[in-house]
């Protein structure tokens, strides 16, 4: 009678406690050793702070993801806990380099990346301009010959633009000095190199275009943080 | 007696308690292991429901795989000794009059990209007004301004450096320059030996580039 007791009260507190667990494991030699089956946690999973940082080169080691579309038996089951292996995913950016050659004047108006604005973010770094042989470079827009006692000369010269955009559902580039004048020479060329770094959404967010107006001070403030940040 | 033994066996075979404590005596949770877990091989774990994270970006820790100890750890760029990542600041002071033709970084190019973004060049007194030489006749050069290069390239198996007005023009006198320049690690980029695409525009002035291996 006293054991009968002693086992209710023990399913009362509905409380076990154990040093060295095995499931599956005849001789544990960790606290809780599992083999022969498969772990299933149907509510939250936590790890304590006190886990281990990794401190090793960057190719010892792989990141650790849940699998939404997992299956077990036949079932879907999902968050089966996977390895990502070679490719680490630990900065999912692509960087594609791009030689466009023989641009007219210096008139890169479109060009179609095909990458699609719908996945990926972009942005445009390591520009270079190369010219064709005797190309002196963008002719100017306009010059002032009357300038103080004629002493000065002071020429105008057109805004050049490097630019990537979305237009439709991909990303497109322009880079031009769109007001030039291009009655000088029509023949010269240049090559264009630049770098695209792509970024996927599924990791990166794109804030948009930020638009303040300065009402003509020189300093301003956003009122807020830009949105989504 | 011998029955209510038999009994408390069977309950215990079926692991039908509300909240087990190994190493603890006092677990809170459904189960609570105080001390190390090891799921032996092809044994699987599943997180039917973790919830998702929504969090700000900096309150979370990713989650790697020791491939040598096989010990889950959490992956922490401030502890580690290297980075996904890198940005830096180059100021190169007194520059000749030709601009930067190449600086050579020692950065390995097998084991990183890497990228000139933003620039800022001033004459080397740091003012700002930057002149660049040329002839004022008819169709002397002052009739043009020269297009540049800002760019990182590789040379010798290192990233160099570059920033000059091209052309064959000078600036006006020795110049300060500062290059924004990013560092990839090369290894942990989704793709970073994508061959550059060439696109020959012949004389046009629109294009449609091939989609790149994303």
């Amino acid at each position: 009678m006293k054991t009968y007791f002693l086992i209710l009260s023990l399913f009362l507190t509905f409380t076990l406690s154990f040093s060295q667990v095995g499931i599956g494991v005849t001789n544990p030699t960790q606290m809780l050793e599992v083999d022969g089956g498969h772990i299933y946690v149907g509510d939250d999973f936590y790890i304590m702070n006190s886990i281990g940082s990794y401190s090793g080169d960057d190719t010892g080691f792989h990141i650790i993801a849940a699998d939404p579309n997992s299956q077990s038996k036949g079932e879907p089951l999902n968050g089966e806990l996977i390895e990502f292996y070679g490719n680490q995913e630990l900065l999912p950016i692509t960087i594609q380099a791009y030689e466009i050659k023989n641009v007219r004047y210096h008139k890169l108006q479109d060009l179609n990346l095909q990458i699609p604005s719908d996945k990926y973010v972009i942005s445009l770094s390591n520009f270079e301009a190369i010219p064709s042989s005797g190309n002196l470079g963008l002719y100017r827009v306009s010059r002032n010959t009357s300038g103080f006692f004629n002493t000065f000369q002071n020429f105008t010269y057109s805004n050049f633009v490097i630019e990537t955009s979305e237009v439709g559902s991909n990303w497109h580039v322009r880079i031009e000095a769109p007001n030039v004048s291009l009655s000088h020479n029509t023949s010269w060329t240049y090559t264009y190199k630049f770098d695209i770094i792509i970024f996927p959404k599924r990791f990166f967010k794109n804030l948009g275009s930020l638009q303040y107006n300065l009402n003509g001070n020189k300093n301003g403030a956003a009122s807020n943080t830009p949105a989504g940040l | 007696m011998k029955n209510y033994i038999y009994l408390f066996a069977l309950l215990l075979s079926s692991f039908l308690f509300s909240q087990v404590g190994i190493g603890t005596t006092s677990p809170t949770e459904t189960l609570e292991v105080n001390g190390t877990t090891k799921l032996h091989q092809n044994n699987k774990i599943y997180l039917e429901n973790p919830g998702y994270y929504s969090g700000t970006s900096g309150s979370s820790s990713l989650m790697v795989k020791d491939i040598n100890t096989n010990e889950l750890k959490k992956f922490d760029p401030a502890t580690a000794n290297f980075a996904s990542v890198y940005f830096t600041s180059y100021f190169f002071d007194n520059v000749g009059a030709a601009g930067l033709s190449s600086y050579d970084t020692k950065i390995d190019a097998s084991k990183y990209y890497v990228s000139v973004g933003g620039f800022i060049v001033l004459k080397s007194d740091g003012s700002t007004s930057i002149s660049i030489e040329g002839t004022t006749t008819t169709n002397g050069t002052n009739n043009y301004f020269p297009l540049y290069s800002a760019r990182a390239f590789v040379q010798n198996g290192t990233w160099h450096l570059k920033f000059q007005p091209n052309n064959n023009r000078v600036f006006e006198s020795q110049v300060d320059i500062y290059l924004n320049v990013s560092i990839y690690r090369k290894n942990l980029l989704t793709n970073a030996e994508n061959a550059p695409i060439v696109l020959d525009f012949q004389n046009g002035t629109t294009g449609t580039a091939p989609a790149p291996s994303l």
